[in-house]
């Protein structure tokens, strides 16, 4: 069996409800159902859609699967958290929870961090009011199967005006992990009026063979929300990680986001943003590094709807190898949102005549009062610079880690959580090594 | 320590140096002085091993070592330094990080042991005096933004620090005024002693007005055409290159 056939899923979603549906709430059973239809309505990604046409599909869609489980015997092996954690860390391995691994802070009853599970028995009517907001209605197959599957992940609440200074962290972690598994995790942030906080995303394993994550994360950002959003992909080369942001921004609101993605064989980002809400702002960043035959992807879409909002995209790649990557930023400045400003750059270094890139910029701009600018750039490190350091007695190896490391230093800077930034600096310079 | 004997190197298929010899020996200044486009700055990058240009002839001994074996980086370890005529901006990279990275890596060559934060700041204090450069140099990218007399004192301040045996200075005087010219020429002298030698390459006489040389080379056309003391220097002020060569020639 593999990804590309429809029967297979059929099957498995009525495996699913046969197991399920009596243990979850009814409201929940039919949201799935809603989202597995729309994902056959949709049907799987294909060459001709626009979304899709980039990406080697087959890398995708012709791996295999099996249901029997994430994890092997003799789990819990590479549980050390990184050193950067301290405090607030939500733990998950093979996508199921672990409360024993996790670290929690009793919070005031204006903070509300929950596993799903959890969540839906503390939190049922939020989690149903969350659920209610149809991102079941999305376009996106994957994202449509994984409302339908997805049984983990963890909710964040926070109350009006509630600011919470220390991040919290969310590792996902595999684990001795089955050969072809299949993981989903699906989560919620919902900050109310003023509500401030910063999420860490991190994924990792110990894996050798091939296994699929698909995680979704859906924020709400209501009024004068400020919401910081991390995430750093650095899963096994045998992985495919599929990462799906939504973010829905109300009144002078601001979202950041910064994404690092270093592994997976096959990795797809799609960060959707909608400034629904005028006054609202997005600043979206990330780094990505690929080698050998890796294909990474970042999808950005941001729908200004209101006037006077304002986005933000900067993103660097560096590809080695037959690496692939591509990037995608679609702006869509909708006939009313005037005054909206929109800048987006991406800058790639290639460091073979193998790897490639393909980068585009998608602007459509219905306003007539807008602000926007883009640019992409596809080099090689410069050989001018390379014999300057050279003749100071760098070596070569070493001479090509510090301009790498200066192409992305400027990303970095932006990261203010400084041991969060020091850990994936010091991956993504180990990725650069080898 | 230096012995060019019949250099030959091209560009991109063009021929620039056409049978350059020459001999520096420890505690010798020699300028070289020359038109533009005669292949001054190809000869300096030829020497510290710059990979854009090919050496079809000739040969260069280093303290007897065959230096066109070697790797940029492993010239300048053993003791080979370039000041560019045109000093590469690299932005990301804080001058002070590349200034202890590249003496700690000539350190760890000779033997000796790292030089951490304190250490390095404490030597690098003296050396940013004699060139009155001011401290906010080491924490911008290097070079970057940096003006041209700016960028000149940042080769000299490495200079001083990564401290060679053989200094090939490319046109380091250019595009000084008068103040950073001596500060450039004090750095100059503070690094030359007995030991060491020194090429200079330049157009004018101002800087010899601080340093004396010991010898002086007309260079013309991808080769050295004349030789002699510093009195060639005025000689050459005098009746500029073109009368210079022409009764050279003749
Ligand atoms: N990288 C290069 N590509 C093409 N031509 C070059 C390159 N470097 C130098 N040249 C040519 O070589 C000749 C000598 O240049 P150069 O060594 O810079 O002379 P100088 O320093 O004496 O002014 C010039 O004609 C110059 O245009
Ligand atoms: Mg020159």
């Amino acid at each position: 069996m593999n990804f590309s056939d429809v029967e297979f899923w059929k099957q498995a979603f009525t495996w699913r409800s046969s197991v399920l549906d009596g243990n979850e709430p009814t409201w929940l059973s039919k949201i799935r159902k809603l989202a597995f239809l729309n994902f056959l309505k949709q049907g799987l990604p294909h060459k001709k859609l626009e979304d899709w046409k980039y990406n080697d599909l087959n890398k995708l869609l012709l791996r295999d699967i099996c249901l029997t489980g994430a994890e092997r015997e003799g789990a819990l092996s590479v549980l050390d958290r990184p050193n950067y954690v301290n405090s607030n860390c939500l733990v998950f391995v093979n996508g199921r929870y672990c409360p024993e691994l996790s670290l929690r802070n009793e919070f005031s009853a204006n903070i509300n961090v929950y596993s799903f599970s959890e969540a839906l028995k503390i939190i049922p009517s939020l989690m149903k009011f969350l659920f209610f907001k149809k991102t079941y209605q999305t376009k996106q197959a994957f994202t449509s199967l994984n409302t339908a599957f997805a049984r983990e992940g963890y909710v964040l609440h926070i109350s009006r005006e509630v600011q919470l200074n220390l991040p919290i962290y969310i590792l996902f972690i595999g684990d001795h992990v089955n050969n072809n598994s299949l993981m989903y995790t699906h989560n919620f942030i919902l900050l109310e009026k003023g509500a401030k906080a910063t999420v860490v995303e991190h994924f990792y394993d110990d894996a050798s063979e091939p296994y699929m994550h698909s995680n979704f994360t859906e924020m709400y950002l209501l009024d004068n929300a400020v919401l910081t959003h991390y995430h750093l992909g650095d899963a096994s080369l045998a992985s495919c990680h599929l990462a799906d942001w939504h973010v829905s921004q109300g009144k002078n609101s601001v979202f950041r986001s910064f994404s690092c993605a270093l592994g997976s064989d096959f990795s797809r980002h799609d960060l959707h943003v909608q400034l629904d809400a005028s006054g609202a702002q997005c600043d979206l960043s990330g780094l990505y590094h690929v080698k050998q035959t890796q294909e990474l992807d970042y999808h950005t879409s941001i729908n200004h709807v209101k006037p006077n909002c304002k986005s933000h995209e900067y993103y660097k790649g560096i590809l080695n190898d037959s690496g692939h990557g591509i990037f995608n930023g679609k702006v869509t400045v909708y006939p009313n949102a005037q005054k909206s400003q929109t800048s987006q750059l991406n800058k790639n270094i290639l460091l073979s005549d193998r790897a490639e890139i393909d980068t585009k910029p998608e602007l459509k701009i219905y306003a007539d009062d807008v602000k926007c600018t883009h640019g992409a750039t596809v080099g090689q490190l410069s050989e001018d610079e390379l014999f300057y350091l050279r003749a100071r007695g760098i070596g070569e190896d070493v001479a090509r880690r510090f301009l790498l490391k200066a192409f992305i230093s400027d990303i970095v800077d932006t990261i203010d959580i400084a041991a969060f930034r020091d850990y994936m600096l010091n991956r993504m310079m180990r990725a650069l090594e080898v | 320590m230096l012995e060019i004997k019949n250099l030959h190197a091209s560009v991109q298929k063009k021929s620039i140096l056409k049978g350059v010899n020459l001999t520096i020996k420890p505690g010798e200044i020699h300028v070289l002085m020359g038109p533009n486009g005669s292949g001054k700055t190809t000869l300096g990058k030829v020497l510290a091993g710059s990979p854009n240009y090919i050496v079809s002839k000739g040969q260069v001994l280093f303290n007897h070592h065959d230096l066109l074996m070697l790797s940029p980086e492993e010239r300048a370890r053993r003791g080979l330094f370039l000041g560019f005529q045109y000093p590469v901006e690299i932005s990301g990279v804080s001058n002070i990080y590349f200034l202890k990275a590249a003496l700690n890596i000539l350190r760890a060559q000779q033997g000796l042991k790292a030089l951490d934060a304190l250490d390095f700041k404490a030597l690098i204090q003296k050396k940013l005096e004699i060139l009155e450069m001011d401290e906010s140099f080491l924490y911008r990218s290097i070079n970057e933004g940096f003006s041209g007399g700016e960028k000149k004192r940042n080769e000299i301040l490495q200079l001083l620090i990564f401290n060679p045996t053989l200094a090939v200075l490319d046109e380091t005087d250019s595009g000084l005024d008068i103040d950073s010219l001596k500060h450039v020429a004090e750095g100059i002298n503070q690094f030359h002693h007995k030991d060491n030698g020194l090429l200079l390459i330049t157009h004018y006489q101002r800087l010899l007005n601080y340093v004396r040389p010991d010898y002086v080379h007309l260079f013309h056309d991808g080769k050295i055409k004349k030789s002699g003391d510093y009195r060639l220097v005025s000689h050459l002020e005098k009746l500029g290159y073109e009368k210079a060569l022409t009764r050279e020639l003749a």
